[in-house]
């Protein structure tokens, strides 16, 4: 299992096209993706889930993997995070 | 009208019958089996009206068009001939879940169903003709009245020939080769040779004597034993020779099969059944009436009843009829009566009609075909009125010992037949048993009622999640329709018209917005609350046919961190189609430098096949603002 965490500094959060973004890598992977905000976790491939965690700025958030491309798939969301600018 | 054009349109589009191999429907969609879909144009069909999508699946071209496809597929039928495809699958599917009388009355009617209206013109031509002599308008020794006969009698003497068409059809058997051996077998030398009655051989082979002409199970069991004939001859006839000898060997072995096997089966079941009923009669005659009047109709067709044919055909005052004649009675009179409560319960005008027509020829001329094969057989219930009522009427018949004693069809004019001087009480029971078979049967087929199509239009709209049951279950594993009501009564627009990449751009799913009018949010569908988000701009619902839908109320709303909106439901929560979710103030959107625009995403739009704006600019809260199929 990865595990990695993030502090969300985009005025947003993580709303609309960063969110959608983030699913759509994530689903490019076959490991178990969730991202866990105040003790809520959700399935990062679902776009649902992951808005309806209301991740607003300054918020603190864990992602985890856990499956054969686990590593991948972290590296791939970092990337993704910081492009965005979710992330510093 | 609408209907046409489209039809018309689709027609050309994929290439006319030249390019189409066959067609089905399900309930949503029309599916080609066509020779090269390259060639068509997916976005020209597309733009066709009434079309709502394509497909390219399992070999299938399909043209997704809603609940009202039946419509689309008459209408293209009438184009060109395509052969009905009827799938193993579908065979398979159908065999599991239908019993086996059922999946038999099923075949029996899917084949008799084109042949309907013949029926019913030689039907009603019978009642002409026994409404012309009785006038006084038409002499029944004249030259016009035998050729009159000649034409109601056609469709029903030759009924094997269009029966093996049809059934040709259902079992992809080449149609003209089917229809070669249902003539065979109605040759008129080979009837001379049954009249005659002196045993036949045929290469050494006994030819079983019997009259094919008007029966429907010989020819039935015939063109189902030609599609094993035709696939194995296809696997030795060497493809150089093929078009010569497959034709020649086809009709050759059916030929011999359809006169020396298929033939007695017909007779010796026929022979055993009458054996056993006039073994019946012998011990107890009250049961033999009961059995003989509620399974007539099944009697007939199987063609068995001629096995008694020595009995009723040489009715006489010396030696009355008292099983055949007066179970027919019974059971004429039932699939009249049958026919007309039909008419008057079913709501297809079609079905009207058609039930009208069979009760008046079963009524008067005592011809059922049309109201067996159009109506009883199709919809069961009523069959099984007639068949309780005749068993009824039968007992009746046994205990009074009912006599007919003059051979004709019975019906309500040939009710003459039962009169004798010496034997008064014998009409009068006539009398009863035809008002009682009437009574019955009319008041049973009305209780059970009729299993009618849904008329496409009539569908409700808390109907199609049960139609999109069978749909699933007709094409299992594919996707249903479900119909996503507006939230909010505004104006319908695209959503690449939105002025946001994220929704314009689809990249959270497919789907529409609405410029609100005003601040009610209501449930699109019967589902569930997914999520209410924390800052209540968005709302996220999963309908319960596995749609998941975003409502996100305004655009870059979350930023004004819930102020203007006011939710009245919980998460996990599920709502019927209409419920108020939501309430917003536009007002203070609009205020904050906001728009108000509300795209409707269908988040999981990769599991469906499309998703379909309506074609409206103006909706409110009761119109479909969306199909997601």
């Amino acid at each position: 299992m990865e595990k990695r965490d993030f502090h969300i500094v985009a005025e947003t959060g993580i709303h609309a096209r960063p969110a959608t973004l983030l699913v759509q890598s994530a689903s490019k992977f076959n490991s178990d993706i969730n991202l866990e905000y105040k003790g809520k976790s959700v399935n990062l491939k679902s776009i649902m889930g992951v808005m309806s965690l209301g991740v607003g700025q300054g918020a603190d958030v864990t992602i985890s993997a856990e499956g054969t491309d686990e590593a991948d798939a972290i590296n791939a969301i970092v990337d993704t995070m910081k492009k965005e600018g979710l992330t510093e | 009208m609408k209907y046409q054009t489209s039809a018309q349109a689709i027609y050309e589009a994929v290439g006319t019958e030249s390019n189409i191999i066959s067609l089905i429907h399900c309930m949503t969609r029309l599916r080609f089996r066509l020779r090269d879909e390259s060639i068509v144009d997916d976005e020209a069909v597309k733009q066709i009206p009434g079309v709502v999508g394509v497909n390219h699946q399992s070999g299938q071209y399909q043209v997704i068009i809603g609940n009202d496809v039946a419509n689309y597929y008459d209408e293209l039928a009438k184009l060109g001939n395509f052969t009905n495809d009827n799938d193993d699958s579908k065979v398979e599917e159908s065999k599991e879940k239908d019993s086996l009388f059922n999946r038999f009355a099923s075949f029996i009617s899917s084949c008799m169903s084109p042949l309907i209206p013949a029926l019913i013109g030689g039907g009603m031509i019978k009642v002409v003709l026994i409404l012309l002599p009785m006038l006084g308008w038409l002499s029944e020794k004249g030259q016009t009245y035998a050729i009159l006969t000649i034409f109601g009698d056609a469709p029903f003497y030759f009924l094997p020939i269009m029966l093996a068409y049809t059934a040709a059809q259902y079992f992809k058997v080449t149609p003209m080769l089917a229809v070669t051996v249902g003539a065979i077998m109605i040759h008129p030398n080979f009837a001379a040779m049954v009249t005659a009655g002196k045993s036949v051989t045929f290469m050494g082979l006994p030819v079983t004597l019997a009259t094919y002409s008007s029966s429907v199970i010989p020819i039935l069991m015939m063109v189902w034993l030609m599609k094993y004939i035709e696939k194995g001859i296809d696997k030795i006839c060497p493809a150089s020779l093929k078009s010569v000898l497959k034709p020649l060997l086809v009709l050759f072995i059916s030929g011999t099969l359809a006169l020396v096997v298929v033939g007695p089966i017909g007779t010796y079941a026929g022979n055993l059944l009458s054996t056993v009923i006039l073994f019946i009669q012998g011990k107890a005659s009250w049961l033999a009436m009961p059995l003989m009047a509620a399974f007539m109709p099944l009697i007939v067709m199987t063609g068995m009843h001629w096995a008694f044919a020595p009995i009723f055909l040489a009715a006489s005052l010396a030696h009355p009829d008292t099983l055949i004649l007066p179970a027919m009675l019974a059971a004429n009179i039932a699939q009249g009566a049958a026919c007309l409560a039909v008419m008057f319960k079913a709501k297809n005008k079609n079905t009207k009609q058609v039930a009208g027509a069979a009760s008046i020829s079963a009524l008067l001329a005592g011809v059922t075909e049309p109201a067996l094969y159009g109506i009883t057989l199709k919809y069961k219930k009523p069959l099984y009125a007639a068949m309780i009522s005749g068993a009824i009427t039968g007992l009746y018949m046994g205990i009074v010992n009912l006599k007919s004693y003059v051979f004709a069809v019975p019906s309500l004019v040939s009710i003459p037949q039962f009169v004798n001087k010496a034997d008064s009480a014998n009409f009068i029971n006539a009398l009863i048993v035809l008002v009682a078979s009437f009574i019955l049967t009319f008041i049973l087929t009305w209780i059970f009622g009729i299993d009618e199509e849904v008329e496409p239009a009539t569908v409700a709209a808390s109907t199609t999640s049960d139609l999109n049951n069978v749909d699933d279950q007709l094409d299992s594993g594919a996707q249903t329709t479900t119909k996503i009501y507006s939230p909010m009564a505004g104006e319908l627009i695209s959503l690449d018209s939105v002025n946001d990449p994220t929704f314009a751009q689809k990249m959270l799913g497919d789907g529409v917005a609405i410029i609100p009018q005003d601040g009610h949010i209501y449930a699109p569908f019967a589902g569930t609350v997914m999520t209410v988000f924390p800052t209540k701009h968005a709302i996220g619902l999963k309908s319960d046919t596995g749609v998941e839908l975003l409502i996100h109320c305004g655009l870059d709303t979350v930023n004004l961190q819930g102020v203007p909106f006011t939710a009245y439901v919980k998460d996990n929560q599920h709502v019927a189609q209409g419920e108020l979710l939501m309430d917003v103030d536009l007002k203070q959107i609009k205020a904050a430098g906001y728009d108000t625009t509300t795209p409707l995403v269908v988040t999981n739009s990769s599991e469906f096949v499309s998703v379909e704006p309506a074609d409206k600019t103006v909706v409110t809260a009761n119109d479909v603002a969306m199909y997601v199929i």
